[in-house]
């Protein structure tokens, strides 16, 4: 079969199966009993398919997500959130937007602390957006910084993907998470432009009260009183793996144990608080692997049909300056980063795009981050971006995925600007680890 | 409809071990590396157990997550569809649904016979039986099957939800 | 009528022993031209490593590349390779490679054909140099160790912590001093750049290699005679072949990490046997623990030391 009717028949699959309605999750499995049927070899497919899935969701990588969601939960349940919020709430004052805003300070620094974007999204989705609608925030000034933002995990050191990409690029790792610094700071400012942008063009978008004047003092006592002991919390996360205490994953856990010690220290911890938090944190991980489980094995699917490296050999197969090479790999990136799980990916096109950009003249080190932008960009592109669903998944019900979609698309925008910039001035992600590595 | 009462609270309890699990979880967690940096030997297990946690966090919450509507679903089209299509198609996607999941119940049930036939070991920090991932595919893949199918006689005419938190 | 096999790895494919299989792919394809050839089709993007033996055990693919000790609990057996000292050649010559086809068959349902890239070790690496004791050994005795299972054993015995970390985890955890080392064969140590970290090495190299290349036994057993004799051929001398790369690749590495700073710490006399010893002997008595009947006749064939 050519790689385009295989690529045709199982994007086309999966698309009517989650327009009628059934679950993202199912749809996958559908397709991909029907998929390993015709492809593997019948029966031994589908039987093939399980042991994959076996392999799926049983990975260590995956832990900092439920980690998350519970950190996220409690911050909301025990009302630790509300108290952070009404604090800054009198410090920022009139700022109009002014949550959208912590947001993405918030999910920003959060991304310096997680290695996974899937990770840092549900934390965020989980703490900040029930707050910000209860305040009239409109959806899409909630979900787009939280999608958005969450993405940086990936970015900003440290990060998983950045480390697997370097060893499967064969470039300097550490090269690689440093040159990520810049950049994905970079994108956190364009956030703030945007939001400021999209406030001015529809000011009702995010609430209009102004809090009560309060004096100077009672700024300094807010801020000691409800914000400083939160350094607690990022000191668990950030702290242990500096001391070299605790890996990234398993800082994860003194976070979430840290906000159990916070509620309690204000006196606001229940039973209640910490079951609600466990519910979400099963809701939410419980859907998110279940959709893991069938994606990852549409992604092998996909890549043993033939129609992802069909996709990659196609697209690169035309004689073009390299700036046009380099705009058909960013698409192959995005296009894949659509269906296929990122490190799969990553294995299917690096030993393609690797020579290419060495032949191109492009630096590797500036490619890897190019790559990871446009990797991350994938998570939030529809129809089967993961963040996507996970916005869902953690949004309050009737949301729909247009609605995600919509909010999130003037974000990926930035992002798309970001590699525009990068190519133009290349130094952006190459000045810091020439001057530290020397 | 006492049975229907006990399959109720039996999803609703594998739904609390799945939290129960997560928990237990993160304690592990802190509990092996404290001991790691405190000069104590941790616990083997800790990394193989929570790895095979994420599983059975996956399982044991699929059936309870389908009967509240949390599997995330695109509903939007089949929204702008006349009620009486709608309900149709709805029912016809729920067996859809039915038929895959019991399916792949049916191949990890195999497997899992056939994994114990053969005494396989899966060797990470430490040794857990083969047959278990498998076994639990099974049960999670059949009992939420039996939840769509439960959802089909209850009369429900959607599988999935815009999301449910 | 020319037979295409579809093969797969476990390693991706930028990888040095993915690219040493591409090199036993490309003599099978030179010397089978009209009768047999091999499409190295993908690795862990199609199949996650350790379901891949299963995958060609029932024909979804033709042939697989691997550590046979992904297979450890269904297959003792791998244990030999592990703690084996003879070169593959020999094993071939002796009967043990035999033995492993038929546990191969047995056990796992697959053809084994090679045994590829004998001859590098796993070496424990550390951020500080450890202590010397008096007796010329090292006291590694607390010390945290990132570990895999195949040696975890080993570790424990010589009063390590073995650690678990996932892979992606490695880097940072290094960086911050989470963990004292990590064990590693020689020749993979740049690939995560973490010889950045790791200043020290301790000398001798421990263990061996466990890569095989296996077929369905259906497909196999299908194949004409001149198909399996080319092969049987290339496979033996793909062992060579192989050998000698990975020993040109470590003298590389070597001098690379040494020219870069990297201590070699090398245990002599009594001490080096003691540390040999205490590895080998770990990997052997798994074996022995199994109760696998091949234990004495497998032992004769691929250790001695
Ligand atoms: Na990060
Ligand atoms: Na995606």
């Amino acid at each position: 079969m050519e790689w385009y009717y295989a690529f045709g028949l199982m994007i086309g699959a999966i698309l009517v199966m989650m327009a009628l309605g059934m679950p993202v999750a199912v749809a996958f499995f559908a397709v991909n009993i029907a998929g390993c049927y015709l492809f593997m070899g019948g029966m031994i497919g589908i039987d093939q398919f399980i042991s994959n899935a076996t392999a799926s969701v049983t990975s260590f990588a995956l832990v900092p997500i439920p980690l998350f969601v519970i950190m996220g939960e409690l911050f909301f349940h025990t009302g630790l959130a509300i108290r952070i919020f009404d604090a800054l709430d009198k410090c920022l004052g009139s700022v109009r937007g002014r949550l959208s805003y912590l947001t993405v300070a918030g999910g920003t620094l959060f991304a310096t602390l997680s290695g996974s974007s899937m990770a840092n999204t549900a934390m965020l989705g989980t703490s900040l957006a029930p707050e910000m609608t209860q305040r009239g925030y409109k959806p899409h000034m909630i979900m787009g910084p939280i999608l958005a933002t969450g993405g940086l995990a990936m970015i900003i050191p440290p990060s998983t993907l950045a480390v697997l990409l370097g060893s499967l690029a064969r470039i300097d790792v550490g090269a690689l998470l440093i040159a990520g610094l810049v950049p994905g700071v970079i994108l956190a400012g364009m956030y703030v432009v945007l939001i400021r942008t999209q406030i001015a063009l529809d000011p009702e978008a995010t609430p209009s009260y102004v809090p009560e004047k309060v004096s100077r003092g009672e700024m300094v006592r807010a801020l000691l009183v409800e914000v400083a002991p939160m350094g607690l919390v990022i000191f668990c996360v950030i702290g242990l793996i500096l001391l070299g205490w605790a890996t990234p994953t398993e800082s994860a856990a003194f976070g979430a144990l840290s906000v159990v010690a916070l509620a309690a220290l204000y006196g606001r911890l229940s039973w209640r608080a910490i079951v609600m938090s466990l519910r979400g944190a099963v809701v939410v991980s419980g859907m998110m692997f279940m959709i893991i489980l069938g994606s990852t094995t549409f992604s092998q699917l996909l890549a043993f049909s033939g129609a992802s490296s069909g996709l990659i050999g196609w697209a690169t197969g035309f004689t073009v300056s390299p700036y046009v090479m380099l705009l058909a790999m960013v698409l192959v990136l995005i296009v894949l980063g659509m269906f296929m799980d990122q490190l799969s990916i990553m294995m299917l096109t690096l030993p393609i795009f690797m020579p290419l950009i060495g032949t191109m003249g492009f630096d590797p080190i500036w490619f890897g981050v190019v790559m990871l932008l446009a990797l991350e960009l994938s998570l939030a592109t529809p129809p089967f971006g993961m963040l996507l669903f996970v916005m869902l998944g953690v949004s309050p019900p009737g949301t729909t995925i247009t609605q995600v979609a919509r909010a999130a698309l003037p974000f990926i925008g930035c992002t798309l600007l970001l590699i525009v910039l990068l190519t133009i001035f290349p130094g952006l992600a190459l000045w810091l680890p020439g001057m530290i590595e020397g | 409809m006492k049975a229907l009462q006990i399959y109720d609270r039996f999803t609703l309890a594998l739904a609390a071990a799945a939290g129960l699990s997560l928990a237990l979880s993160t304690l592990a967690i802190v509990v092996d590396v404290t001991l790691r940096n405190t000069g104590f030997r941790p616990f083997q297990f800790t990394s193989a157990v929570v790895e095979y946690v994420m599983l059975f966090v996956t399982v044991a919450a699929a059936p309870w997550l389908a009967r509240i509507g949390a599997h995330v679903a695109i509903n939007a089209l089949v929204d702008r569809l006349p009620g009486g299509l709608q309900s149709l198609l709805g029912r016809a996607v729920i067996v859809l649904c039915v038929v895959v999941l019991e399916v792949l119940a049916w191949r990890a049930g195999a497997l899992t016979i056939q994994e114990w036939g053969f005494g396989s070991v899966d060797i990470r920090s430490i040794a857990i039986p083969g047959w278990l991932a498998y076994a639990l595919l099974c049960a999670g893949f059949g009992l939420m099957g039996l939840e769509f199918l439960v959802k089909l006689l209850r009369g429900e005419t959607r599988a999935g939800g815009d999301g449910a938190h | 009528e020319e037979v295409t096999l579809r093969a797969i790895s476990a390693f991706p494919k930028p990888l040095y022993f993915s690219q040493s299989f591409q090199n036993f792919v490309d003599m099978v394809n030179e010397r089978g031209k009209g009768v047999i050839r091999i499409d190295y089709i993908g690795g862990p993007e199609m199949f996650p490593p350790n379901q891949q033996v299963d995958a060609v055990r029932r024909g979804v693919v033709d042939m697989q590349y691997g550590p046979a000790t992904y297979y450890l609990g269904k297959m003792p057996e791998a244990d030999a390779w592990v703690g084996m000292t003879v070169s593959a050649a020999e094993a071939r010559e002796n009967g043990g490679f035999a033995i492993m086809q038929k546990a191969f068959s047995e056990k796992l349902n697959v053809e084994l054909l090679a045994h590829a890239d004998t001859g590098f070790n796993f070496h424990i690496y550390t951020l500080k140099e450890p202590k010397k004791l008096e007796d010329g050994s090292l006291d590694l005795d607390g010390l945290k160790i990132r570990s895999q299972p195949i040696y975890k054993g080993f570790f424990e015995g010589m009063g390590i912590i073995p650690v678990s970390v996932p892979v992606p985890d490695v880097y940072t955890g290094l960086e911050r001093g989470t963990f004292d080392g990590s064990g590693w064969p020689i020749l993979a140590i740049k690939d995560l750049s973490w010889d950045k970290f790791l200043r020290f090495r301790i000398d001798p190299g421990f263990f061996n290699s466990d890569l095989a290349v296996v077929m369905n036994t259906a497909k196999w057993e299908g194949l004409s005679e001149e198909a399996k004799t080319i092969l049987t051929e290339v496979s033996a001398e793909y062992e060579k072949s192989s050998t000698a790369a990975i020993e040109a690749t470590i003298e590389a590495t070597d001098k690379q990490v040494r020219d870069e700073g990297m201590t070699v710490i090398t245990l002599e006399g009594a001490a080096r046997e003691k540390f040999l010893d205490a590895a080998y002997d770990s990997a052997w008595n798994r074996m022995k623990e199994s109760g696998t009947p091949n234990y004495e006749e497998l032992r004769k064939d691929y250790y001695s030391r």
